[in-house]
């Protein structure tokens, strides 16, 4: 679905006189291979190239070197821009960014449209994607009236009615409280699971990102860590090198173990560290 | 030395008319050095009721008292008031506007009216408290990067030298080094400048960790007000306002239903870590 080779990204400053002072490499030989269907998370702190990564996976930004194919195209390829827009939706950070029509049906049915669907297919789609996200029964309200997780599940099937076969989250529960959190992880993971649809997401928030197939983790500019994220989390130190961090049950269990306390290496979510606590003293 | 709301309410002006309110009968007060965080969700008002407290927003009804002064009557000199009761907005980062960093900062403590030399001090110290080193001051905001952009912004409102430090979600948006790095920075000027500090979350871990006092609200309301070890113990009620608890009270709570005792209400890896490895050793 998505293959990256050696990409490369340059951001010229220039002064005035449009001379270039200075040169930063924003990706700096990024090399991924992303199938169909999955579940990938990218970690990386402030400033590691995450979001220039994203705006590459739908050819908002080109790479300087290096070669980016999604879904069979070229995305230096010209031709092929509309086709990669079409295949890779972005969901952005701040809700009130990306809503544009003063109807929730309508916002969805913004992009089909643009795209010249006829009049009754871009109805099906509408249909279809809020019902995917939940929101129909919010079809013909005003979007200034949803929460901030209803916000971004109408900006998810925006996307989703593009007839998308990859979502790319970029930060997009950052701004939200714990049940709008909620409300979004779950759609997207039931869009994932059910639909098929490739998810790419981008977070700060550890706790999103157990349920990934795989994570990346990034640091300037370089995919520096790649595996599971039971693998990836039991590397307590390392991550905290690149300025991040692990879920706090799995920091906890991480301590105990320190401690001495026999428990599994990677533990995940709650669940689990009951379990192992639970089987630890039966064991004693 | 105090902030008080006596029965506080706002209503915008499109919702009079519907009779909703964005704050409903608000009664709070707010002592000297207390470090509280407001927590809620989105619309729930929190906001709203921090942009009173420096009077921004004005209530419909009510009274609120900044050190026993009515903050609405006439003689109030609210441009003090703003010097006194600092605000840093949500992603504060997107409002500097100067050509430099050492501008940027100054911008505030000016407006107070103070000498060019008071003005100077103030705001070099403020950058240097939020450890931005001098090789920056020259350089414009926009060059610095996210995390550097938010301290710069703080630096701004410190160097006001306000004695209540207001905080709207300071953390949205940074990594975990970052987020860990400006909460550190809040806390110690909580202690080394010994003001009061208001700051709004979404982060029930980083409330746990940080708060003396906790604020739910909920519709416009104050539903819970206590330390964190009390509200948190409130997990049902808070899971029904959209709200959560740290992880590691779920963890503690299902251990205690499957019949492991811990004791005490335990909101911290550090405690967390502590109770279980006592309740382990047990029988």
């Amino acid at each position: 679905m998505i293959e990256a080779k050696d990409v490369v990204y340059e951001y010229f400053r220039r002064d005035e006189e449009g001379n270039v002072t200075e040169i930063n490499r924003a990706l700096d030989g990024v090399t991924l291979d992303i199938k169909k269907g999955e579940f990938i998370a990218i970690l990386g702190a402030n400033g590691s190239g995450k979001s220039t990564f994203a705006k590459h996976l739908n050819a908002l930004l080109t790479p300087s070197e290096g070669t980016l194919i999604i879904d069979g195209k070229n995305t230096n390829d010209l031709e092929a821009l509309w086709k990669i827009r079409q295949t890779t939706g972005m969901v952005f950070q701040n809700p009130d960014n990306q809503i544009i029509a003063n109807v929730v049906e309508e916002d969805v049915g913004f992009g089909p449209e643009n795209i010249g669907v006829p009049t009754e297919e871009i109805w099906e789609r509408v249909n279809a994607s809020l019902d995917a996200v939940g929101m129909s029964k919010f079809r013909k309200h005003s979007p200034n009236a949803l929460s901030g997780g209803q916000k971004q599940r109408v900006a998810i099937a925006g996307v989703m009615a593009m007839k998308t076969k990859c979502i790319v989250l970029d930060e997009s529960t950052a701004m939200l409280d714990p049940s709008g959190r909620k409300e979004v992880m779950e759609t997207v993971m039931r869009l994932n699971k059910e639909e098929g649809i490739t998810v790419i997401l981008i977070t700060h928030h550890m706790d999103e990102v157990v349920n990934a197939d795989r994570v990346y983790v990034m640091y300037q500019g370089q995919v520096q860590m790649e595996g599971t994220p039971r693998a990836l989390f039991s590397q307590v130190e390392q991550l905290k090198e690149y300025r991040l961090d692990v879920p706090q049950v799995t920091k906890l269990a991480y301590e105990l173990r320190k401690e001495g306390m026999d428990l599994p290496e990677s533990i995940l979510t709650v669940d689990e560290l009951v379990q192992a606590l639970l089987d630890y003293k039966a064991c004693r | 030395m105090s902030i008080i709301l006596d029965h506080v309410s706002y209503q915008y002006q499109d919702a009079i008319q519907k009779g909703e309110y964005a704050l409903k009968d608000i009664n709070l007060k707010i002592n000297d050095g207390e470090f509280i965080c407001i927590i809620g969700h989105t619309g729930s008002g929190k906001s709203t009721l921090v942009q009173h407290l420096n009077g921004l927003e004005k209530a419909t009804s009510g009274t609120i008292y900044y050190n026993g002064e009515d903050i609405d009557a006439a003689d109030f000199n609210k441009t003090q008031l703003r010097g006194k009761v600092g605000l840093v907005f949500q992603y504060p980062e997107y409002q500097l506007f100067e050509s430099t960093v050492i501008e940027d900062v100054k911008f505030g403590p000016k407006n107070l009216g103070l000498s060019p030399l008071e003005v100077d001090c103030r705001s070099y110290q403020a950058l240097k408290d939020v450890g931005l080193s001098e090789d920056y001051l020259d350089v414009s905001p926009l060059a610095l990067s996210g995390g550097q952009k938010r301290r710069v912004a703080l630096a701004g409102v410190l160097a006001m030298e306000p004695e209540v430090l207001i905080l709207d979600e300071p953390t949205a948006g940074l990594d975990p080094y970052g987020r860990d790095e400006i909460l550190s920075l809040i806390k110690e000027m909580h202690e080394k400048r010994n003001c009061t500090v208001i700051m709004v979350s979404h982060s029930m871990e980083d409330v746990a960790d940080y708060a003396e006092r906790l604020l739910v609200m909920h519709q416009g309301q104050i539903m819970l007000d206590g330390t964190p070890r009390e509200i948190f113990k409130h997990r049902e009620e808070l899971e029904m306002l959209g709200l959560a608890v740290p992880q590691i009270t779920y963890v503690v709570d299902q251990l205690r239903e499957k019949g492991i005792p811990i004791e005490g209400n335990p909101i911290t890896v550090e405690e967390a870590k502590k109770a279980i490895w006592k309740a382990m050793k047990k029988g």
